[in-house]
């Protein structure tokens, strides 16, 4: 018969590397205590600012989270919950319990971690309960848990995973494991655990501290019992400081260490914070050391920033510092009362962690203030070399080449050394005298940590000998403040001499690179390759700003080119009308017209009837020649009864005046033909009109 | 002769011009016509008045433009020994950097040998200082390609009033085609000759725009930031005499960007623009 298998893995929720786009993550290595976040106090936190859901905690005051539930998917998980039941339900749940426990690898070097995993299988719910064997540490690195429905029978497993440490080589018996209680108890079979001597150079494969090699974190250097806030808390922030009176300047290394619970599922937004402004601190990195640590008994996931600060001003001054997280709180899903064979602690488990919702949640985890003391530096026996650099140097001398000619360069290199704000630290300087002309120093440091806090600066002077003979490079003091013994100290280096053979002065051509002068150059030096001063000062002109950059002469530049254009399109249109056959249509037809009055005043003014009627018929033939695009001779009267459709009678009028002038030679008075002159006038305005 | 023919008029030398009163626009010059009539004709515009007035216009229009171009550049020599104080000089800021140079101020003189290539771009003391004094501040030697190197044989100026003159030159060409058509054969070979001209001023003029924000580091050292801010992280530093872009001014934090097209925020007091913003 084959099998029908249906296998829920309903939560697996294991350590793992950081996220990919997070800063990082302390993942939850989930020991199985979902309700951990909602038992657990925030000691030391307050909301991010438009944060939903969080009351704004005051100091000192636990806040509590808001669950809220997730609607839509309850409503996915209750479909598929109707399906186990009834599978459940029809087949019945298997109550044979039993415990496994298997060890991964069961031969370890000294310094390296066994896996060891306990599987509980049945309704025993309980988290089994792990001997203490002599030498061998136990640290509980995580849980799973399984539903199995094979052929109608259920299972449900839960294991439970150990990181197992020996502190000393040997082999070891892990006794039977026991799981639950009295009828449903049940126990694993013994696993042995060989430990060998750790062999040098080889890398343990895990990093599980024990409980004995890392202790609890030390605040400003003493070892401190967890608060009982701390205790109850998903995790808290440390700093870490060697001692708690600064001066000013000094610079400290300080340690950041962020310790959440294991089984707590967070998120860290960004790099601590320091709340002081008495403080200034070095830039951390974005990697910090992550290491697993049990801290009273309970497994913290550790992560450390080493950095550094410096005291900027005197006075007593809290200091604390805070990091943003973001906190995964679960709630478990409220399962109601099924009896039969749901009514299982273990079954309420894995109901709660499948379809129980999880809500984040941004706060601001801040540690205890920790009162400090800044103290000025002495004014007292101050050296006058001492240029603000406060901590533990030491200074040597060295010079390149050790002979040269007059005139040729030498290189001295200071070198101090030591740890302390290296930023205040200057090298002193070889002034100009009669045997070297001397040039600035460069310098440069080389840090021997990732703080700056260590390191060396090297500073490289070069030298120009002025003399021949034996020169002598005069002892360089430096003086700093050394916090330790609370005073100032001067260090000072040996003479330096220097072989110079006779040169040639003139032959001063060697610049050492990236130096300058610091005194106005002799007359060798000026006497280089430059090229001569100019005896003219020549044109002066007002500005350096060039013309293109000035709008205005921009426009006036190019306002010809626009003008020139502009004839060319004014001149090309008039040459094309001047060739277009209706313009000179048109102007043929208006210098007609004109014509035609002029004629017919003239005939007006001498009395003469026939001219002044057949210039009025072809003033009216050339206007209408040219309104109707016909020949002005084709226009008659009959044409214009046509066209016109009974207009125009006073223009019927004058054509029939001039019919009767021709055919009976009537003729008209002067003054008759200048009112009939006026009406024809009145005749070519109307029809123009038209 | 109408002075508004001058014109046409100053196409011929003046002595083989011969005025005459009368109808000299008449073209029924008979073939039996003199030669000083026939030169008459050849300078005398054909069409009638609307012609000379266009082309008086034009006249006006570059007298114009020559003189507010002649005041608003400011361009007017000055008498240095009046006061040398005001404006520039080639020769002046070729001095100053000298001295600058010699007193070790190298930021300062890289920027004023920089300012008197700008006003003396063909001065081969200017360039040879300014390269000395960029060795000596250990900073690498400028590299221009052959077309910078034709484009830095002018000054912006010049270049800009080539490209002014040759762009009138072209577009003048083409009115004056309608007028005189026995002459568009010169005008075309004219126009063609003002264009290339024109193009190559306006190649130049865009190869040398790139240089119109240039600022050099006058300080000893400057730390560009990554904000306009005194305690911003720095991000590159730059030594004195390096040159760098000017993009824009923020308080007193100049952003600027460097050879390499790093970009950083750098106290403004640090750098200096070569042509300055203001007056």
């Amino acid at each position: 018969m084959k099998d029908k298998r249906m296998k829920f893995k309903l939560q697996t929720n294991r350590g793992s590397a950081p996220a990919p786009g997070a800063v990082f993550r302390a993942n939850a290595e989930n020991r199985g205590r979902h309700e951990h976040a909602r038992d657990l106090k925030f000691p030391h936190c307050r909301t991010k600012r438009g944060t939903r859901g969080l009351v704004p905690q005051r100091p000192g005051r636990a806040c509590s989270p808001n669950f809220t539930v997730r609607t839509n998917q309850t409503l996915k998980h209750v479909a598929v919950l109707t399906v186990v039941i009834w599978v459940v339900s029809t087949f019945g749940l298997a109550r044979a319990a039993s415990v496994i426990a298997t060890l991964e690898r069961a031969d370890i070097s000294l310094g390296e971690a066994a896996q060891l995993t306990v599987t509980v299988q049945g309704r025993s719910a309980e988290e089994p309960q792990i001997p203490s064997v002599n030498g061998l540490d136990f640290l509980q690195v995580g849980q799973s848990s399984q539903i199995q429905v094979i052929n109608g029978a259920m299972s449900a497993n839960v294991s439970y995973t150990y990181a197992v440490t020996a502190v000393q080589p040997g082999s070891f018996t892990i006794p039977a494991i026991q799981a639950g209680r009295g009828a449903d108890s049940a126990k694993s079979q013994p696993v042995m655990l060989k430990v060998r001597k750790s062999s040098a150079g080889s890398t343990p494969a895990m990093n599980y501290p024990t409980q004995n090699a890392l202790p609890a974190p030390a605040v400003n250097g003493d070892k401190e019992q967890l608060s009982a806030d701390e205790q109850q808390s998903f995790g808290f922030l440390r700093l870490v400081t060697p001692k708690k009176e600064f001066y000013v300047g000094e610079m400290v290394p300080v340690e950041l260490k962020a310790c959440f619970r294991a089984g707590v599922e967070l998120r860290v937004d960004g790099l601590p914070r320091l709340n002081s402004d008495a403080f200034t601190m070095n830039k951390l990195g974005n990697e910090p050391v992550r290491s697993q640590q049990l801290i009273n008994g309970v497994p913290y996931t550790v992560f450390t920033w080493s950095t550094v600060i410096t005291a900027v001003k005197a006075g007593d001054f809290a200091m604390s510092v805070e990091i943003p997280i973001t906190v995964t709180v679960r709630q478990r899903a409220r399962r109601p009362a099924m009896g039969g064979p749901f009514d299982d602690d273990l079954f309420d488990r894995a109901f709660s962690g499948f379809f129980g919702s999880a809500t984040q949640r941004q706060i601001a985890l801040s540690s205890a203030p920790v009162s400090v003391k800044i103290l000025s530096l002495p004014t007292e026996s101050r050296p006058a070399s001492f240029s603000g650099a406060v901590g533990q140097f030491d200074i040597s001398a060295a010079t390149s080449p050790a002979q040269i000619s007059t005139g040729d360069p030498v290189t001295l290199t200071l070198k101090i050394s030591g740890a302390g704000n290296f930023d205040r630290v200057t090298a002193p300087t070889v002034e100009n005298n009669s045997a070297w002309k001397t040039y600035k120093p460069n310098a440069k440091f080389e840090a021997a940590d990732s703080a700056g806090f260590a390191g060396t600066k090297i500073s490289e002077q070069a030298l120009v000998s002025t003399q021949s003979g034996k020169l002598e490079i005069p002892a360089l003091a430096f003086s700093y403040f050394d916090p330790e013994q609370k005073q100032y100290v001067t260090k000072t280096t040996s003479p330096i001499n220097v072989e110079v053979a006779p040169g040639q002065l003139a032959s001063l051509t060697v610049t050492p690179n990236n130096a300058t002068p610091t005194v106005t150059p002799s007359a060798a030096s000026a006497a280089s390759d430059l090229a001569p001063d100019k005896l003219a000062t020549g044109h002066f002109t007002a500005t350096l700003r060039p013309w293109i950059l000035n709008p205005w002469i921009v426009v006036v530049a190019l306002l010809p080119s626009v003008a020139a254009l502009g004839a060319y399109f004014v001149l090309r249109r008039r040459q094309q009308l001047a060739h277009d056959p209706k313009q000179i249509h048109l102007a043929n037809s208006q210098s007609a017209l004109r014509t035609q009055l002029e004629n017919m005043e003239r005939a007006a003014a001498v009395g003469d009837t026939g001219s002044f009627f057949a210039a009025a018929c072809s003033a009216f033939q050339n206007l209408l020649g040219l309104r109707w695009s016909l020949p002005p001779r084709t226009i008659t009267l009959a044409e214009i009864n046509a066209r016109l459709n009974g207009e125009a009678d006073g223009l019927r009028t004058i054509f029939g005046m001039a019919d009767e002038v021709i055919y009976t030679g009537r003729a008209f008075a002067p003054d008759e033909l200048r009112r009939l002159q006026a009406l024809i006038n009145n005749e070519l305005q109307k029809l123009k009109a038209l | 002769m109408k002075i508004n023919n001058c014109l046409f008029l100053r196409l011929v030398p003046l002595q083989n011009v011969k005025l005459h009163d009368g109808q000299r626009q008449n073209v029924n010059i008979p073939a039996t016509a003199s030669v000083e009539k026939q030169r008459l004709i050849f300078v005398s515009p054909l069409p009638g008045r609307w012609i000379r007035q266009t082309g008086c216009l034009i006249v006006l229009a570059l007298l114009l433009t020559a003189g507010l171009v002649h005041a608003a550049s400011g361009s007017s020599t000055m008498d240095a020994a009046n006061d040398a104080r005001q404006g520039y000089s080639a020769s002046a800021l070729f001095n100053l950097a000298n001295a600058q140079q010699r007193d070790g101020q190298l930021g300062q003189a890289i920027l004023n040998y920089e300012r008197a290539a700008l006003l003396a771009p063909n001065d081969s003391d200017i360039a040879a200082n300014l390269g000395a004094a960029r060795k000596k501040a250990g900073l690498e030697l400028e590299h221009s390609s052959p077309l910078q190197v034709v484009a830095q044989t002018l000054t912006i100026n010049t270049w800009f009033a080539l490209a002014a003159v040759t762009l009138f030159l072209f577009a003048v060409s083409w009115p004056l085609k309608l007028l005189r058509p026995h002459t568009r054969r010169a005008l075309n070979i004219g126009s063609v000759a003002a264009a290339l001209v024109l193009a190559v001023a306006i190649g130049a003029l865009g190869l040398r725009s790139s240089e119109l924000n240039r600022a050099v580091v006058v300080a000893p050292e400057a730390v560009a930031g990554v904000s306009p801010v005194t305690m911003a992280a720095p991000v590159f530093k730059l030594r004195a005499g390096e040159i760098v872009r000017w993009q824009k001014i923020h308080g007193n934090f100049a952003l600027i960007r460097n050879q390499a097209g790093h970009e950083g925020w750098v106290n403004a007091e640090k750098i200096e623009q070569i042509i300055p913003a203001k007056l």
